[in-house]
């Protein structure tokens, strides 16, 4: 059985005069030990799923159907103990801002000691002290940034104590939203080298959100592509980013530079996204694909599989 | 952070002679010859001319004047009310007590009680609790404070008759201690309460912003993602970074605050500095106004710098620069 | 392009009025403004005429009573309405004025200029206004031209911290930056592409600074030092402070007048800062 298995997830935003689809009919397994990218432009929903995982969208302006199952649990019913129980233990997560994501008031080793002592109850000093210490061997940051406050640290320096923190109790899956995005681009390859050593050691499952292909190429052995809330391909990350199936998918690989193969200049993908608050009956790529038919406006395509795990919705054949 | 605090003591210092500059080009653009003014008679008499003209050295350059300006200032001389035949600093200090009695107090509540409406505020955000407040405060502050009072007393004074109209003290019950005090507070209860009201608006509001801002941080989406409860969150990490704007407007509203209480007290025949400046201005007594302005300036000032120190002390990015 | 223009302000007005504290403070705003200007028309009886009665509480003849004058208070009440918009709008104008000045320069001067007006802004928060004011209309004289300068001339800092902040914002922008490298002079960039793009945050601004010149005008009245020449309701409370027990309804309607004229201006604040900062997106 996979480890994390979404089915038909539908997360819509409540807005006053209108509602944003920012999920639909998303299905995508993912199974122990993988290591799963989900790319997309922002608006394409990816984050959003993220945040449902994790039980963190905000209920009042929130509704969401469909079923996400974790170890045999479903998600989408789960109650705040229910996720309290999860949470960290066998489920955590790194987020976007590196400079945000800690406390700027706070001593790191409060913030780190508080998290630990949520799970382990009358935990003493020296115990996490231990517990910091481990961690922060793990991600190559010397003890004396316990005592530092986040201002005085770099954002990779930050980012690392992030991954720690994440690492803390061993979780069964991690999700990784845009974690590298805000740092350079030096200190994003080295985190994202060393993230990968630490899950092969560890055989931890992750899920990577970007919107940046070259992460996905580094270091995921599955892609899924988001595009306005659906999701368009998902499979090898081998094979689909050297033979894109969707339109979508193969108009984002040709926007990123390569340093292999023919000189080809950058293209783009022109259009924007479409407005989600209303029904689109059709492909929602077809406003954008150069290749839409008559039949991509009005018919909604249906995930189909090419080979084992390899899959795209698209009424077209491969080109 | 001795840099930081050494440089808003510069300015503060540089603020206090801003204040005196000001002060001493207002009594000389002024119509009017600076004499009378400062004697505050039409027609001052011989020896007080005299006496003015020596202790400004009114015969001499400008510049000399605004010298011997600032020496007295910092002498602690603010001027010598010829209609009182009292030196200005013993008819303020006389008026003081009462006058941060009813400040401070006022200032305490409705800090306390703004910061704790402007948390539940935005913790029920966009609630009936919410929208009600919210909508309060822009009342409040509608409001002029003296009116406020003024129908307070109409309305618990004069018609209930359930606390008196003014003063601080019953003088013809001629209490003494425990007593004394009781009667005191009694007096209290509607200037008090209309200085709170005045204040507490602008403290509402601002700790509501920044706690809601502080609630979208990432860090409590990385608390909340660790499992920590909601409440823990809040109390631990959001109230300390929230209250840091909350000190900063202490600062800031310290001016207009001190405005409030001064037409307060005059609503409630109140005795502190606010009746003394109503009396100074029906009695063109300029010494003393002009007194008071340098001693709230300096006050002012002061209270700042101190505030400065909080807030250095209070946030690790100052503290630790 | 003026049919797509009306289209877009005829959206625009339609997003406006759906803004329920902008839509309620407007009507207010107009109500209030003819009250202004119709004043003489509307209002029942000349707000100088002795008419007899003294203190005579509110009836048919006189809706809100009359004064320890014998003076109709709803008269009087229409016609302070003049000097309160006067005074507001005139005080909040100035300080919106001399703020966008000392805000856009030093911000998008930067450097030493902006270190300097910065520290001329701090001096000038840290000085107590009120009382500032206080003594110059004390020594100058209350006529309503001194009030509304003074009061101007003490409020403009918050004015100025706020365009300086958008100007620091705009400078880098691209649109600026490209009408610099075009060769357009500094003063031209300053008054055509920042001024004119960082103005919004200030009308919200200035908005509630009438509210606060209104305010403040009705303070100084109170204690005795408004203009004689004028009618204006902070005075009306003050000539009613005597008569409180007995008279209540001179300084309650008269200070009902000024909340709800600063109230409005509040209002209309809230709303267009909801207008022009429309809420974030939610993140997808």
């Amino acid at each position: 059985m996979a480890l994390l298995e979404i089915k038909n997830l539908d997360v819509r935003y409540i807005m006053k005069e209108r509602q944003v689809l920012a999920c639909d009919d998303v299905s995508l397994s993912v199974e122990e030990g993988d290591s799963i990218g989900i790319v997309g432009e922002s608006g394409s929903g990816k984050s959003t799923m993220a945040m449902c995982v994790l039980g963190l969208l905000p209920k009042d302006t929130t509704r969401t159907s469909g079923e996400i199952l974790f170890q045999g649990e479903d998600l989408v019913k789960l109650t705040e103990q229910g996720f309290a129980k999860l949470r960290w233990k066998s489920l955590s997560a790194v987020f976007q801002k590196s400079m945000n994501s800690l406390s700027p008031v706070h001593k790191v080793c409060k913030q780190m000691f508080d998290i630990y002592r949520v799970h382990t109850p009358g935990a003493d000093e020296n115990a996490c002290k231990a517990m910091a210490g481990a961690l922060l061997d793990k991600v190559n940051l010397p003890q004396s940034v316990l005592n530092l406050y986040p201002h005085q640290l770099s954002g990779g320096m930050i980012q690392r104590i992030s991954i720690a923190l994440c690492l803390m109790f061993d979780p069964a899956l991690i999700i990784l939203d845009e974690a590298t995005t805000a740092l350079d681009v030096v200190t994003e390859s080295q985190i994202l080298r060393e993230l990968t050593k630490l899950r092969e050691a560890s055989g931890i499952t992750c899920m990577m959100i970007t919107h940046n292909m070259a992460v996905v190429a580094g270091s995921c052995d599955k892609v899924a592509v988001m595009y306005a809330g659906r999701l368009v391909e998902t499979g090898m990350t081998a094979r689909v980013l050297t033979e894109p199936r969707h339109p979508y998918t193969q108009g984002l690989l040709a926007s990123f530079p390569t340093f292999e193969g023919k000189k080809q200049a950058l293209k783009g993908i022109p259009g924007s996204l479409p407005d989600l608050s209303g029904e689109i009956p059709g492909c929602v790529f077809a406003y954008r694909c150069p290749h839409a038919a008559e039949r991509c406006f009005n018919e909604k395509p249906v995930m189909t599989e090419h080979e084992p795990g390899w899959k795209s919705a698209c009424w077209l054949g491969p080109r | 952070m001795a840099r930081y605090l050494l440089k808003r003591f510069f300015l503060c210092m540089i603020a206090v002679m801003f204040s005196v500059f000001i002060n001493f080009a207002l009594v000389r653009l002024a119509p009017g010859d600076p004499i009378s003014i400062m004697a505050g008679i039409e027609k001052p008499n011989p020896l007080m001319i005299e006496a003015l003209t020596k202790k400004y050295g009114l015969d001499k350059p400008i510049i000399v004047q605004f010298g011997m300006y600032l020496q007295n200032v910092f002498r602690g001389d603010y001027g010598f009310s010829y209609r009182s035949n009292l030196p200005v600093t013993t008819l303020i200090s006389e008026r003081v007590g009462p006058t941060l009695l009813l400040s401070l107090t006022s200032l305490g509540l409705s800090i306390l009680l703004g910061c704790w409406l402007g948390l539940r505020a935005a913790r029920k955000k966009d609630t009936l609790f919410d929208r009600f407040f919210s909508n309060l405060a822009y009342v409040l502050d509608a409001m002029p404070n003296f009116w406020l009072g003024l129908m307070m007393m109409l309305l618990f004074a004069s018609t209930l008759k359930l606390l008196p109209t003014a003063g601080m003290i019953d003088v013809r019950a001629g209490y003494t201690g425990f007593q004394n005090i009781l009667d005191i507070l009694k007096h209290m209860i509607l200037p008090v309460s209309c200085t709170t009201f005045l204040m507490m608006p602008g403290y509402y509001r601002i700790m509501r912003a920044s706690a809601l801002q502080a609630m979208n941080e990432d860090y409590v989406t990385l608390f909340r993602a660790a499992g920590m409860p909601r409440k823990q969150v809040f109390r631990s990490y959001v109230l300390k970074n929230a209250v840091l704007p909350v000190v900063t407007m202490i600062g800031m509203s310290l001016a207009y605050s001190i405005m409030g209480v001064a037409l307060i007290e005059i609503v409630f025949a109140w005795p502190g500095m606010g009746r003394l400046l109503l009396d100074s201005i029906n009695k063109r007594d300029y010494a003393v106004l002009s007194g008071i302005y340098l001693i709230l300036s300096i006050s002012i000032t002061a209270a700042t710098v101190l505030l400065d120190a909080v807030y250095a002390w209070m946030d690790p990015r100052i503290r630790l620069s | 392009m003026s049919a797509e223009f009306a289209v877009k302000s005829k959206k625009a007005f339609k997003r406006a009025m759906g803004i329920t504290p902008l839509r309620i403070g407007m009507i207010l705003f107009i109500m209030i403004l003819l009250a202004a200007i119709l004043a003489p028309i509307i209002a029942p009886y000349d707000p100088k005429a002795l008419l007899g009665g003294i203190l005579e509480p509110p009836s048919q003849a006189h809706p809100l009573g009359t004064d320890n004058f014998g003076r109709d208070l709803l008269s009087r009440i229409i016609h302070g309405t003049r000097s309160s918009l006067i005074i507001g709008f005139l005080a909040a104008g100035i300080s919106g004025v001399i703020g966008i000045v000392v805000g856009a320069v030093s911000g998008y001067l930067g450097g030493a200029a902006d270190r300097a007006l910065t520290f001329v802004i701090s001096i000038f928060d840290m000085t107590p206004a009120f009382f500032l004011v206080l003594i110059v209309i004390a020594l100058f004289g209350g006529s309503i031209i001194n009030v509304v300068i003074v009061v101007g001339l003490t409020t403009w800092t918050a004015n100025a911290r706020l365009m300086r902040a958008e100007t620091v914002s705009l400078r880098d922008r691209v649109f600026v930056r490209s009408a610099e490298v075009a060769g357009e002079g500094k003063w031209r960039i300053l008054l055509r592409h920042v001024v004119p793009n960082g103005i919004y945050p200030l009308v919200v601004n200035t908005t509630a600074n009438i509210s606060g010149a209104i305010l403040m005008e009705a303070s100084l009245s109170f204690i005795g030092l408004g203009d004689a020449n004028i009618i204006s309701w902070g005075q009306i409370v003050l000539e009613g402070r005597s008569y409180i027990s007995t008279a209540w309804w001179i300084s309650l309607f008269s200070g009902l007048s000024i909340v709800l004229t600063a109230w409005t201006f509040f209002l209309i604040g809230d709303g267009l800062n909801r207008f022009l900062t429309p809420k974030l997106q939610q993140k997808t």
